[in-house]
């Protein structure tokens, strides 16, 4: 992945999670994969086009989105339901559009599609012949993995 | 003519006597024994699909020593693995009209059969009765060995069926042990008279082999270098000179750290890594590119590092060929080194005076020189793992220097096939200046001090 589009990304993730969830957030190592994965049950999808063709999956566990979900309304949420997973979907869209904004000042015409929610068990994700980029973070609420692939319309 | 019969039934009850004579035992681990060269092994019943007797296979040419042919199975075709060839056990002919004693394995997704000498019965085991394996056992390389275990009042060598057949490595390894044999049993098997110079010879070479050996080992361990037909002559070439330069400093020859490895690999690097292309480095790439008549250069740098090499190539790319299309992808896998890439400046010193008069650098705001936006916009740097795929047009030029010797053999060749398939017919690759290739597909041509290969696909 261009070394360009990866900044936006991960500050992006930081500033909009900070900003939302009010809590200390810390960011893991970023490294790249290219086999298939397993999900961690709840995954949100956000596909990118344009220059470049893509797709950002946000990837975290029930029960951390259930909190995350929890934060971001201001109520105790017990079930994750459609309100958790329209809340989970707008948090993948600000993080996304966010990013998209950062690279669009530098220069990058991005554009987004609709976002997605997956939920479910033993799900896993698998990209060919395109590596993706992960981007751990860390934070009391669980983890969130951020996981972009993007490649260049030749 | 072919006969086959399965006996699974006859083993099965062979089977449930074995397990009644163990009835205390727990038992939860089968094997299926066989002799070879009067020596009892055993392989996990899992792997065996089932065992068959035949005769006449096909012959195949250009098979590996130990491929007996192929055999068709009720319509589908496998491979025949002769196992005493395999491990180099001497070899017995069958009489005429004997079947050979086949096992038949699943591994993975492939089916294979394998000529053992006799196949006896079925045992179960106590998996917990089984010893680790032990290097005095057995004729066969250790790391093949699963285990080994009495029962009754045999001892059975237990086979990894996986580990021997599984993976490419495995088979490969066995092909090249039995080459070096071959070659051994040639020179070895000279006149009488050169015998005794051929035992001195000998134990001489065995000494320098062992610290071959022991330094192949650790560079592999400690720098995650892998030493073998790429650069080993340069290996070989290093291992003297090293010696005496240890010596004299009274200090180990083996290399027992990670120091010692970066110490030892020091002048292998290619000439002007990590800094920009020098003039004889310049001239020399030029040089290689003369026989290529393209106005287009699509250009993949791996392992860039800090972005010197890209930078380089695109510099002189476009000085030498001021109308041609040029794009240069460059990636490294050291996510801090190639974040710096796209922002590189450098100190007038380090500037080779014909980059500087290119007109392709100008000063930039916080010192140091910088390559121009015109120039820049020839490159894409990129975070990339190089045995991921990845999305890269049809190239012309891969530069890929001191970095398949970081891959072990089943990855570098995984590598070579990459670099194969995404460069176009007749382009270039040009590997480190103490690297080789010898596969096929790649023909070497020579420049100004300085090698390049040839992609010759149709």
């Amino acid at each position: 992945m261009r070394v360009e589009y990866i900044n936006p990304f991960v500050e992006a993730a930081f500033s909009v999670l900070k900003e939302v969830l009010r809590i200390e957030i810390k960011r893991g190592e970023l490294y790249l994969k290219s086999v298939s994965q397993p999900v961690l049950g709840v995954t949100a999808i956000v596909g990118l086009a344009g220059d470049v063709e893509g797709r950002v999956l946000f990837d975290m566990g029930e029960a951390t989105a259930i909190k995350i979900a929890s934060a971001m309304n201001g109520e105790l949420m017990k079930k994750f339901d459609d309100l958790a997973k329209a809340t989970i979907t707008e948090l993948a869209n600000m993080i996304t559009a966010q990013a998209v904004t950062k690279l669009h000042e530098l220069g990058f015409e991005f554009d987004l599609t609709p976002p997605a929610i997956f939920t479910g068990d033993n799900m896993e994700v698998t990209d060919t012949g395109i590596e993706a980029l992960i981007v751990p973070i860390e934070m009391e609420f669980g983890k969130i993995e951020i996981n972009v692939a993007i490649r260049e319309k030749n | 003519m072919s006969s086959i019969y399965s006996d699974y039934d006859t083993m099965e009850s062979e089977e449930s006597e074995a397990e009644r004579e163990e009835k205390q035992a727990k038992i939860d681990f089968k094997m299926v024994t066989f002799s070879l060269a009067d020596r009892a092994y055993g392989l996990d019943i899992m792997c065996v699909k089932e065992i068959s007797k035949a005769d006449r296979f096909t012959m195949v040419p250009n098979t590996p020593f130990y491929v007996e042919g192929v055999y068709n199975l009720r319509g589908e075709i496998i491979p025949i693995i002769n196992m005493r060839r395999m491990f180099h056990l001497e070899e017995v002919e069958r009489k005429k009209g004997e079947l050979a004693n086949i096992l038949i394995l699943r591994i993975e997704e492939s089916i294979i059969g394998v000529i053992v000498d006799r196949i006896e019965n079925v045992i179960g085991l106590d998996s917990s009765t089984i010893q680790p394996r032990h290097p005095l056992f057995t004729d066969i390389n250790m790391k093949y060995i699963h285990g080994i275990v009495e029962t009754g009042d045999k001892l059975y060598v237990i086979l990894d069926a996986d580990r021997i057949f599984g993976d490419e490595q495995g088979l490969a390894e066995i092909r090249q042990s039995g080459q070096q044999e071959h070659a051994d049993k040639e020179t070895t098997g000279g006149k009488a008279t050169e015998k005794k110079e051929a035992a001195v010879g000998k134990k001489k070479a065995d000494n320098i082999d062992q610290d071959f050996l022991f330094i192949k080992d650790t560079l592999a361990t400690f720098a995650q270098f892998y030493v073998d037909e790429t650069n080993q002559a340069w290996v070989e070439h290093r291992l003297p000179e090293w010696k005496s330069m240890r010596k004299a400093g009274k200090e180990n020859v083996q290399l027992m750290n990670p120091e010692d490895a970066l110490l030892f690999l020091k002048p292998f690097y290619s000439a002007c890594t990590g800094r920009l292309w020098d003039e004889a480095q310049r001239d020399g790439f030029l040089s290689l590119l003369s026989s290529m008549k393209r106005n287009s250069f699509k250009v993949w740098n791996p392992g860039t590092g800090k972005g010197s090499e890209a930078f380089s190539i695109a510099a002189i790319l476009r000085v030498a060929y001021p109308d041609a299309r040029i794009k240069v992808w460059a990636c490294d896998m050291d996510l801090l080194a190639i974040s710096a890439a796209p922002s590189m400046s450098w100190n007038k010193a380090d500037i080779p005076q014909y980059m500087s008069s290119s007109g392709f650098m100008a000063e930039a705001t916080g010192g140091g020189y910088q390559f121009v936006p015109a120039l820049k916009d020839l490159l894409y740097f990129e975070y990339h793992d190089v045995r991921h795929g990845s999305a890269l047009p049809d190239l012309d030029i891969i530069v890929a220097r001191d970095i398949i010797s970081f891959y072990d053999a089943a990855e570098k060749a995984r590598l070579l096939e990459y670099f194969s398939d995404r460069l176009s017919a007749g382009g270039l690759l040009v590997l480190g200046d103490n690297e080789t290739v010898h596969a096929r597909g790649w023909r070497r041509i020579e420049g100004k001090k300085i090698a390049g290969y040839l992609n010759e696909k149709s």
